[in-house]
């Protein structure tokens, strides 16, 4: 992937203080903060390029430039009702994908103005999370109602499922190899089925394979290591835990007094760190294995909700 | 939506919205129904992001709103809320203005519009923008998992999946063959060269802080070589931070420009837990010359407080005794003194070694506190946890709860009195009207000396000299008594005084203001105790005796009824 002269290691955060700030992941510095005005950021990511970080807001997407110290957005991507609250790139930068409480997952194109891509799905609940498989060719939209949709992008076939009725879904993730999906919900229940895109024509089969009791309160976001061995699911009740795929057993709590609710995480690339975002303004970088604080981020003002995070791996 | 995670704020700001704009008063109608709703939903599981049924399960709430008071107090009307009288322009006029200054901010931003695909997505036409890719096949993947085979898409029959042996043995040797990430690199090259010790200041950093309010320092280094030391070096702080984090500021930003020499030489080892004692911030002259004639800056005030820009940081300051003496005065036990090393010992400590030293049982239940000295400071406990340098005080009172000074305090009063007392022979006169039984009231001067008592008329134009008060003067001697024998609603007191004329006793009576009337009496009262006088020893034996017949004469008649 194009690095563009930029530093190999990006980690972003955001959340209800209307700012997007920057650090200096392996020292906690943060070395930029930008001003997210009039909305609060409910997802951030950052286009393949590493030129460009997306912020989801209330009725818009805001693109920021990564690597100068420009304070303004250099595109506003807007015409959405309420709040976006996910969104993600293709690969090769073709498309962004977005999800939002107007019901709708939607697929921009970034390329130009030709509107090529322009795709809309509709469900029938506000959309929490969307999660595109790692074959850059089915999304997988998890909304309010407890469904999660499978969308195959090319030949236009959807199916859904409902793990469990009457609970929000809250995060849906697939692991770096495609083998398989977790999602979990707002019961503190995390359900995992194996899946193979054998199929040509529609999304990947799902086999279920496990469900289980992951926290008590709400889970907010599960997230599969790029080495594929562990998934990590963070909590309402202030812990991130971390499984490993293979049986499912709890490798590491990873857990503070200070800290509140967990909403997103992140791997390094060697699957050796993570990075959360928690409610007490502060997100941390955590040892793995031994579940000790690294790094802490703290400059926010309010909740830190959501990260982005790049990171390179060195053979 | 906002996602707030309070459902309390929430509510509240909703309606302190609709009532500043509202004057249809529908808005209660909405927010009842609203709190209904929310109550009925407290028992549904929904989403976090929706925050209805946060209120009972979570404790979250705390951050994100100020407190709960302000959530429940009435909502604040701001006097830029735009009605009333404070209504400068139009909301046009407001929004249009906006709206302007968001065009000229986003005068270089692209703006795109959602637009729905012209024409329906067709796979044969656009398929090729949403191929798959095809995932590269690792050895070790879910390919080993047994296949299930079921045909229900429900999680009811699954069995569980036996271990996959393959991945978790495989696991650590693969982690090593795959090598490490950019980020554990850095981390492990930081660990291993040492990262700035003051490293958690670095969030004052005002060059990073993005919109919040600054304040730019100019810092006169004092243990600069002598030829950098008028240069001062500037630093950008976020407005609130504390003179304590400033000075961290300073060191972290010291530290990161790699300045020499460097702060371990200057100030030793220093614990960036703990090193304010090895710096304090001071003020400076323009040309870097440190302020003497002030103390250090309180490391926990914050320095937007201080008007000026320009300090001077100074190591293991010599420039003010560090160590203080410290009094702690324990009621009815006299006092302790106490060196103590540095300004940053807290309360609590010099507290424990008053009751150390004295050796006060501490029982449960007792518990004790500091209270400052001065009669304004009774009853305020200073904060126990608070630095002796924030006090602005080095005499204390050690107070057992719900206890007072007790007489600590009152001897204090008695000594005043005492030293009034011998004060009382000096001369001193005062303005008081004499009370005359049958005509006006007319004013005097009364000069009491501890011999003598003078009463002069004070000269009124259009006075009739017939009735003009002589000048008087009596011997201390012949003074027999003198009190107070009314106070009036309006604030004056008669007093009396008695003498000896002859073989009589006379009295004048004097009005004035009640104190003075006070302070006249006790002075002569001082004077007569002093002096014993035969007069005096006459008057409160004679008083005495009346005292004591009219006792008897009661007893008597009492007597004589329980005889009937």
């Amino acid at each position: 992937m194009a690095n563009g002269g930029g530093d190999p290691v990006i980690l972003a955060t955001a959340g209800y203080d209307h700012r997007i700030r920057f650090w200096q992941a392996h020292s906690g510095i943060c070395h930029r903060t930008v001003q997210h005005p009039d909305s609060q950021v409910n997802a951030l990511d950052i286009t393949p390029d590493k030129q460009l970080i997306a912020a989801a807001g209330y009725q818009h997407i805001r693109m920021y430039d990564i690597n100068s110290s420009n304070p303004n957005a250099l595109i506003n991507y807007e015409g959405v009702q309420k709040n976006v609250t996910a969104v993600g790139f293709h690969e090769d930068g073709k498309w962004m994908y977005t999800g939002g409480e107007d019901h709708t997952a939607k697929i921009w194109d970034l390329r130009s103005r030709t509107l090529q891509c322009q795709r809309i799905f509709q469900v029938k609940a506000p959309v929490n999370c969307v999660t595109l498989h790692p074959n850059q060719g089915e999304l997988y939209v998890g909304d309010q109602s407890g469904s999660i949709h499978c969308w195959d992008l090319k030949t236009d076939v959807n199916e859904h499922l409902i793990p469990e009725p009457d609970a929000a879904i809250t995060s849906v993730s697939i692991d770096p190899m495609g083998t398989l999906m977790a999602a979990v919900n707002n019961k503190g229940n995390c359900y995992l089925w194996t899946m193979n895109s054998s199929r040509s024509n529609g999304p990947s089969n799902l086999h279920p394979k496990k469900k289980f009791q992951a926290h008590t309160k709400y889970i907010l976001k599960c997230l599969f290591s790029p080495d594929s061995t562990l998934l990590a699911t963070t909590s309402a009740d202030g812990t991130c835990r971390i499984w490993r795929t293979a049986d499912l057993s709890l490798c590491t709590e990873l857990k503070d007094k200070a800290q509140r609710w967990v909403w997103d995480c992140a791997f390094s690339g060697d699957s050796q760190y993570i990075i959360t975002a928690s409610s007490d303004n502060n997100a941390r970088l955590w040892s793995v294995n031994t579940g000790e604080i690294k790094r802490e981020y703290s400059g926010h003002e309010k909740a830190v909700v959501c990260l982005a995070f790049r990171d390179e791996v060195v053979s | 939506m906002a996602m707030m995670d309070n459902v309390d704020f929430l509510i509240s700001h909703i309606r302190n919205a609709f009532v500043t704009s509202d004057d249809t008063s529908m808005s209660e109608w909405v927010i009842t129904e609203c709190r209904a709703q929310d109550e009925t939903e407290l028992k549904r599981d929904s989403n976090p992001r929706y925050n209805r049924n946060n209120m009972n399960i979570r404790s979250d709430s705390m951050s994100d709103c100020p407190s709960d008071n302000e959530i429940k107090g009435s909502m604040d009307i701001h006097p830029d809320m735009d009605f009333g009288a404070h209504r400068r322009r139009s909301n046009t006029a407001q929004r249009l203005e906006r709206l302007k200054k968001e065009k000229r901010t986003q005068s270089k931003m692209k703006t795109i519009q959602w637009k729905d695909a012209p024409e329906t997505y067709k796979a044969e036409e656009k398929g090729h923008l949403f191929e798959k890719r095809n995932l590269p096949e690792l050895p070790n993947t879910g390919s080993n998992i047994p296949d299930q085979n079921i045909s229900t898409t429900t999680f009811q029959n699954v069995p569980v999946p036996p271990v996959l042996e393959v991945t978790s043995a495989s696991s650590s040797p693969s982690k090593k063959a795959k090598g490490v990430s950019i980020l554990s690199q850095q981390l492990e090259e930081l660990d291993s060269h040492g990262s700035n010790p003051f490293f958690k200041y670095a969030k004052f950093d005002g060059r990073t802080a993005g919109g919040l309010p600054t304040r730019k320092l100019e810092i006169f280094l004092a243990f600069a070589p002598p030829e950098h030391r008028g240069y001062p070096m500037s630093i950008l702080v976020t407005a609130h931070a504390k003179a304590q984090e400033v000075v961290g500021l300073i060191c972290w930003q010291y530290t990161e420009e790699e300045r020499k020499p460097d702060l371990q030489s200057v100030a030793g080892h220093i614990d960036p837990n703990d090193f304010v004692n090895k710096f304090s911030l001071h003020m400076a002259e323009d040309d870097g010359e440190i302020d003497t004639d002030f103390p250090p800056i309180i490391p926990t005030d914050p320095v937007s407080k201080y008007g000026f820009t320009k300090f001077a940081l100074v190591a293991n300051a010599p420039v003010q005794p560090k160590s203080a003496l410290v009094t702690i005065n324990v009621p009815n036990r006299g006092f302790n003194k106490f060196q103590v090393d540095s300004m940053t010992v807290t309360m609590r400590e010099l507290m424990d070694k008053v009751i150390k030293k004295r050796k006060i049982k501490l029982r449960p239940g007792l518990n004790y506190t500091l209270e400052k000295t001065g009669k304004s400071e009774i009853g305020k406990p200073v904060d126990l946890d608070a630095m002796l340098g924030s006090m602005n005080c080095l005499e204390f009172y050690l107070i057992r709860e719900n206890s007072s000074r007790g007489d600590a305090e009152s001897n204090g009063e008695e000594d005043q009195k005492m030293a009034e007392s011998l004060m009382s022979h000096q001369y001193k006169s005062f303005i008081v009207s004499m009370v005359h039984k049958l005509r006006t009231n007319t004013e005097v001067q009364l000069g009491i000396s501890g011999d003598k008592i003078e009463i002069d008329p004070v000269s009124v134009k259009g006075t009739a000299r017939l009735f003009r008060q002589k000048a008087v003067t009596y011997d201390a001697d012949c003074v027999a008594a003198c009190d107070i024998t009314e106070t009036k609603s309006n604030g004056r007191a008669v007093f009396r005084m008695t003498y000896l004329n002859g073989t009589d006793y006379k009295q004048h009576y004097f009005e004035a203001e009640q104190s003075t009337a006070t302070e006249i009496v006790e002075k002569v009262n001082n004077i007569l105790e002093l002096k014993f006088s035969p007069v005096r020893k006459e008057f409160v034996f004679s008083q005495e005796k009346k005292a004591l017949q009219k006792r008897d004469s009661i007893k008597r008649e009492s007597s004589v009824k329980l005889g009937h």
